[in-house]
């Protein structure tokens, strides 16, 4: 008798991961996709931020080789380098972001799944998307420690054929929970990954930023103070390269808020996501799930942080203070 | 409750069946080329809170105990990676640091660029120490470490006035020495793994790399 409660409870189990979810648990899924494809973006933002910074910075500071210079040939050769310099800059910063991708890409999956509107959108490009994720994948799988499961890939390939094909109403039913299961494993190692090695890194970089920045501006500096030395006016120099700096202090400011906020919502995204696959397989009777309002709350700090880092910059430049 | 199952068993039964064969297109239970199940239906996980690396229930969890072993250690090289290429920078920038200290308004205009070059030289090396631990990178730190001694070397040669500049110097050879030491470790310890060019083994790499 035991034993036919147990296949019977079992199978009711087995058929409500089949059934379509409840309105309750899309709108919870919604939040989660919404915060995940938000709070994703924010990595490559911080890393693309900490070099272009440096890039800049150090073209300022090949500017006073350039000055000094008695080749014109080393000097073309040296602006060469610096533009390679800049380059790889950028393509550190898309390497670092490569894992954060991934997840936003995948949150545009999962919201096309969540309501009709979302996949008109999706469908528009989702040969294209297809493409952009398997590389993003692969291109992960080369550097990281921690492997994407082959099996994320075989489920995007068949919900994205699948897109079309059948009604929005099959789609959800047929994929969504499968889209949160199959997602578990490569999405926590990604968030304990920025939790861990991403944020070791970028507060390694932001301890010697500061200094970096300041001793390449004090070369320019000293290149400028040579020149007034030789009965020149340095004034427009000066007028057109403070705010440069200004700006460089801005932008180290607001990376660090930026990251200390960003780990703190990857800990809750990575948290949250237990919550949201045990709610999506309960019943979802319960309308809030208040580690996912946790999370939007999360999402909505940062959110503020960057209408206000908005704010400042406006009148810093209205001022003339900042480039 | 028995009297409210029984005569619904046979009815129960065909549910289950018919949901076992189309539940969801899930696939049959193998493991993928990487060693996770694709079966969906084998989640043991999925109400376990997550916990530390390394843990049953924690990301990692589904490993055998020698992929974890090695995928900790890696992580652990990878942390020592990351601790030494920081500290390294953060050397340099105090080397450079006071290296800015040191007035330049008596440096001649040739003076200046020498300065100006091995900032712009130390720079290339801190560069090239943020990026991925390769063996690229390795001979990379050891070009720019050769360049730098050039400077140096010029330094040297031209005039007492910069010294100073040149002990600085100096300072940084000793400090990519020790880094480069450390990175050959990580490189070697397979970190990362290494290009193999064509022409060579990936022990002649490894062999070079150490």
């Amino acid at each position: 008798m035991r034993q036919k409660l147990t296949l019977i409870l079992g199978l009711l189990l087995l058929l409500a991961s089949c059934s379509p979810l409840k309105k309750s648990q899309v709108q919870a899924t919604e939040k989660f996709a919404l915060a995940t494809k938000g709070i994703s973006r924010i990595p490559s933002d911080i890393y693309f931020r900490i070099y272009l910074l440096k890039a800049e910075s150090q073209n300022l500071q090949v500017n006073t080789i350039l000055a000094t210079n008695d080749l014109a040939s080393e000097s073309i050769q040296l602006l060469k380098t610096d533009y390679a310099e800049r380059l790889r800059f950028m393509q550190l910063a898309e390497e670092y972001s490569t894992a954060y991708k991934i997840v936003e890409e995948y949150a545009a999956l999962v919201l096309s799944l969540l309501r009709p509107d979302y996949l008109d959108e999706f469908k528009k490009s989702r040969i294209l998307w297809m493409a952009g994720f398997d590389k993003l994948v692969k291109n992960y799988n080369a550097v990281s420690i921690t492997k994407m499961p082959s099996s994320v890939s075989r489920f995007t390939t068949e919900v994205v054929q699948a897109i079309g094909k059948i009604s929005f109403g099959a789609l959800q039913k047929k994929y969504l929970r499968q889209a949160i299961h199959t997602a578990r494993i490569p999405f926590e190692n990604i968030c304990q990954d920025f939790i861990t090695i991403d944020s070791l890194k970028i507060s390694s970089e932001l301890k010697n930023l500061p200094s970096h920045l300041d001793n390449n501006y004090a070369n320019f500096l000293e290149n400028i103070r040579a020149y007034e030395k030789q009965g020149n006016n340095p004034y427009y120099y000066f007028s057109a390269y403070t705010p440069i700096y200004t700006n460089w202090l801005t932008q180290v400011g607001e990376i660090q808020v930026l990251s200390t906020e960003t780990v703190t919502a990857f800990r809750q995204l990575k948290s949250t996501f237990a919550v949201l696959e045990a709610y999506i397989d309960g019943n979802g009777k319960s309308s809030d799930v208040p580690e996912i309002d946790l999370l939007m709350e999360q999402y909505e700090v940062l959110a503020k942080t960057y209408s206000t880092f908005e704010n400042r910059r406006q009148k810093l430049s209205a001022a003339g203070l900042l480039k | 409750m028995r009297k409210f199952i029984l005569p619904y068993r046979n009815m129960f039964i065909a549910a289950a069946l018919g949901i076992l064969f189309i539940s969801c297109g899930n696939d049959s239970v193998k493991p993928g080329d990487d060693g996770f199940t694709t079966d969906t239906t084998q989640r043991g996980y999925t109400i376990m809170p997550p916990t530390g690396p390394g843990t049953f229930n924690s990301p990692e969890a589904g490993f055998s105990t020698a992929e974890e072993e090695e995928r900790k250690r890696k992580r652990e090289l990878l942390y020592m990676g990351i601790d030494s290429t920081y500290y390294a920078i953060g050397q340099i920038e105090l080397i450079k640091s006071e290296m800015s200290n040191q007035s330049a308004v008596n440096l001649s205009a040739s003076e200046r660029n020498l300065k100006s070059k091995a900032l712009q030289q130390l720079n290339l090396i801190e560069n090239t120490l943020c990026r991925q631990v390769d063996s690229a990178l390795l001979v990379n730190l050891k070009m720019h470490t050769q360049q730098l001694e050039k400077i140096n070397t010029d330094i040297n040669g031209k005039v007492e006035r910069l010294q100073k500049l040149s002990e600085n110097l100096a300072k940084a050879a000793q400090v990519m020495d020790r880094i480069t030491s450390v990175l050959s470790i990580c490189v070697g310890k397979g970190i990362i793994k290494p290009a193999t060019p064509p022409s060579k083994t990936a022990a002649e790499v490894k062999a070079a790399a150490i």
